[in-house]
């Protein structure tokens, strides 16, 4: 029996980990070296004595619990190494990091003598693990604060901003609120379908054809688009369209930020355009025309024309018909000449019964021709009550030095010219 | 018919083990709770980890926060214990345990590990008995989860088949209820139904 | 002598059938699998013992043991139950129970059961 003992304790003392024998009222009856060295208590201190004398702090209520459930069903039973410790404290020496500063203990309570009732405590040192699962429980936290935070600021972008999320070849994958609510479309609809044939207005404009072709480049576009809501409504949206490139460089997805502006086109219209006639108005004109002088490129064969346009004899068609026959004239002028026009001219109301058309690319020649084709348009007119109307025309064209008001003066003398020519006819001047 | 297939005669055997091995359990935690425990009839079901989850996903609400632990146990045939209470009983049972109306986090993980030990040994220890061989208990790790996340998808991936032996342990009296779950797999079970086809020759001979 | 075993397990029946064998091979054996059936079958064989499993599906022990001793007060009901509960036993016996058996039952514990029954 002697033997035995002392064989148990040479297996205790050669454990790399805690071992100790206690009875069910606690006192201690074996020591192992390992709990004497990280202890700082000598075996021969402690055996024989009650561990309450030196571990008071310990609930003695749950661990003498513990140590009957062993002896009566003899299994093992364990404390719960996953919070604080809960048996006895062992300082720790770890100097780098100070997480835990005693050990994090598994504790496993095992039958040894039954007949005695005696219990086998044996303790393993799991503080590294621990000390991992504290820094991974932190960073988790972290993260699912971050990911709270990213949720939410998800939600405000969802019910605030326009977004349009597509494949590589412009389906779409995903909208947010805000978008399908604004165009009045369900997400379902839109999904999976191609965002231009839903709402872009006019897709051969060359707006659409200018942002296809900086997407195919792998680009970022940016600009004004007029697209159209289900309901058929016209808006303005500024639209921003990146593409998402792999590292291969090809475009995996693009996405699409909207914005509304309406409101902002509609003031903007209303202040270039004339109210009649729905042409541009004067002031836009003087634009126009500042911008084309600007340009450089301009030469004797290929300059830019302006031609004035007056309708004949408007006096008499007020005087006659009253002013609101007088407007149906203007409007029907304003139509005609926007069908006959070239899609580069600018035409503008100079005011009162005076047209006026910017011609870019002509030379003297052509800026006849052109004009005659348009005083023709005018012949064919055939107004209610008013029958058929003329108009007569000055042209010319930019030569060195002109300011618009030198070529405005020379259109003019050429309308003057063919007004006491006999009217409907184009003079060049 | 492959041979870690469970005729109904196999799983009509496991079922009445488990209900001898949690007579035991209940009458076990009956001492330590003072009260009595109202028996269930265990629900055994042999299937995928796709099953598993349904399994779990109709036994416990997933608004729910529990406490759950696993312990391990090895030898002839081994496998995971799962004892799963809700926070509520958990409270209970802690405030019992420690006799007091207010528990702390870590009392009320001791506790349900507590619990768990005596259930675990007794139950698997029974079942083991019947079946004619012995298990080793490994150390139990309690947490807390809410709802699904019992079951993680890299955990249960590789296995093929999954037996479930689950039960309900229920002391009104404390208000305490928790769901239990044996799991064991693939060769686990080859080796599960070997024993029981010993067992069915023992009592046919 | 007929004699009722009622458990939903086959194997639990099986088994306590054949250790009731081995001490009384005439025994006329009628079979149940819930406290249902178990009670249909008392009201129309009267058994003169019945064996009686707590945990069924449809109509637990408890229940069929009620419905058993309101038609014969004098039924010899014996609870054979993997419940070993104190509190459980002494429930049994105060609804009417001659005996409570832990399972699993043996030739010995049959045995016994069957020198406290009256034939």
């Amino acid at each position: 029996m002697t033997g035995t003992l002392e064989h148990c304790n040479i297996v205790f003392d050669s454990l790399e980990n805690g071992a100790l024998v206690v009875d069910e009222e606690c006192t201690v009856w074996s020591w192992n070296k390992w709990l004497e060295i990280n202890t700082g208590i000598a075996s021969e201190a402690i055996i024989g004595s009650n561990l309450k004398e030196f571990y008071p702090e310990l609930d003695y209520k749950g661990f003498q619990r513990k140590i009957r459930t062993t002896l009566r069903l003899t299994t093992p039973t364990f404390y719960d190494a996953s919070l604080s410790n809960r048996f006895i404290t062992i300082p720790r020496n770890k100097v780098t990091t100070s997480l835990l500063t005693n050990m994090q203990l598994q504790v496993t309570i095992s039958p040894y003598i039954p007949s005695l009732k005696r219990v086998m405590i044996s303790i393993h040192d799991i503080s590294d693990l621990h000390e991992l699962k504290m820094t991974l429980q932190h960073r988790m936290a972290e993260i699912a604060n971050l990911n709270s935070v990213l949720k939410q600021d998800k939600q405000i972008i969802d019910t605030n901003l326009m977004i349009v999320k597509t494949d590589c070849g412009c389906l779409v994958t995903d909208v947010t609120k805000a978008f399908s609510c604004f165009f009045g479309f369900e997400k379902e609809e839109l999904t999976g379908n191609s965002l231009s044939n839903l709402f872009v207005a006019n897709k051969h404009e060359a707006e659409f054809l200018q942002m296809k072709e900086v997407l195919n480049k792998k680009e970022r576009w940016s600009g004004e688009m007029e697209v159209l809501k289900k309901n058929g409504e016209n808006v303005w949206m500024d639209a921003v369209i990146s593409p998402h490139l792999d590292e291969k460089n090809e475009v995996i997805s693009y996405t699409a930020i909207y914005h509304d502006i309406t409101d902002k086109k509609r003031i903007e219209l209303l202040s270039i355009t004339d109210p009649l006639t729905k042409l541009y108005n004067r002031q836009k004109f003087n634009e126009v025309c500042e911008q084309m002088l600007m340009r450089q490129h301009w030469t004797q064969e290929s300059t830019f024309g302006l031609l004035i346009a007056d309708v004949d004899h408007f006096k008499n068609v007020n005087d006659t018909y009253g002013h609101q026959v007088g407007d149906t004239v203007l409007i029907a002028m304003a139509d005609t000449l926007t069908d006959a026009i070239r899609t580069s001219d600018i035409l503008a109301r100079w005011g009162g019964e005076e047209f006026v058309i910017l011609l870019p690319d002509v030379d003297m020649e052509k800026a006849t021709l052109v004009a005659d084709k348009y005083r023709q348009a005018i012949e064919q007119l055939n107004i209610p009550e008013v029958g058929s109307i003329t108009a007569s025309f000055g042209v010319t064209v930019f030569s060195k030095g002109d300011t618009q008001e030198t070529m405005m003066h020379r259109a003019d003398v050429g309308l003057y010219r063919a007004k006491k020519n006999g009217r409907n006819r184009v003079e060049f001047n | 018919m492959q041979n870690n297939e469970f005729s109904s005669d196999h799983l009509d055997v496991l079922k009445e083990l488990m209900n001898i091995a949690m007579g035991n359990a209940t009458a076990n935690i009956a001492d330590l709770l003072q009260a009595f425990g109202t028996m269930h009839i265990p629900h055994l079901q042999i299937s995928d980890v796709d099953g598993l989850k349904n399994y779990i996903k109709m036994t416990i609400s997933s608004e729910d926060e529990y406490y759950v632990t696993k312990q391990l146990f090895g030898g002839k045939i081994g496998g995971e214990f799962i004892f799963l209470v809700n926070k509520e009983s958990a409270i209970n049972l802690g405030n019992y345990l420690y006799d007091t109306v207010k528990v702390s986090d870590a009392d009320i993980m001791d506790a349900v590990i507590e619990l768990t030990n005596i259930l675990s040994s007794t139950t698997i220890g029974r079942l083991t008995d019947e079946l004619n061989t012995k298990v080793q208990f490994f150390a139990p790790y309690t947490e807390v989860v809410s709802g699904d996340p019992l079951i993680s998808e890299e955990e249960t991936l590789n296995y093929h088949k999954i037996i479930i032996i689950s039960t309900v342990l229920e002391f009104q009296k404390h208000k305490i209820s928790g769901q239990i779950f044996i799991l064991s797999r693939d060769e686990m079970i080859i080796s599960l139904r070997e024993l029981i086809d010993q067992k069915l020759e023992e009592l046919y001979s | 002598m007929k004699i009722l075993v009622v458990d939903d397990s086959k194997l639990a029946r099986l088994t306590l059938i054949k250790t009731l064998k081995e001490h009384e091979p005439s025994a006329d054996i009628i079979e149940a699998e819930n406290g249902d059936i178990a009670v249909e079958l008392y009201k129309a064989k009267s058994p003169c013992v019945v064996f009686l499993d707590l945990t069924m599906p449809v109509m637990d022990g408890y229940e069929a043991l009620k419905l058993i001793m309101e038609i014969n007060p004098r039924a010899q009901v014996v609870v054979v139950s993997a419940d070993i509960q104190m509190q459980a036993q002494a429930l049994v016996l105060a609804l009417g129970a001659k005996l409570m058996v832990p399972k699993p039952i043996n030739s010995d514990k049959m045995l016994a059961v069957l020198q406290q029954l009256v034939f």
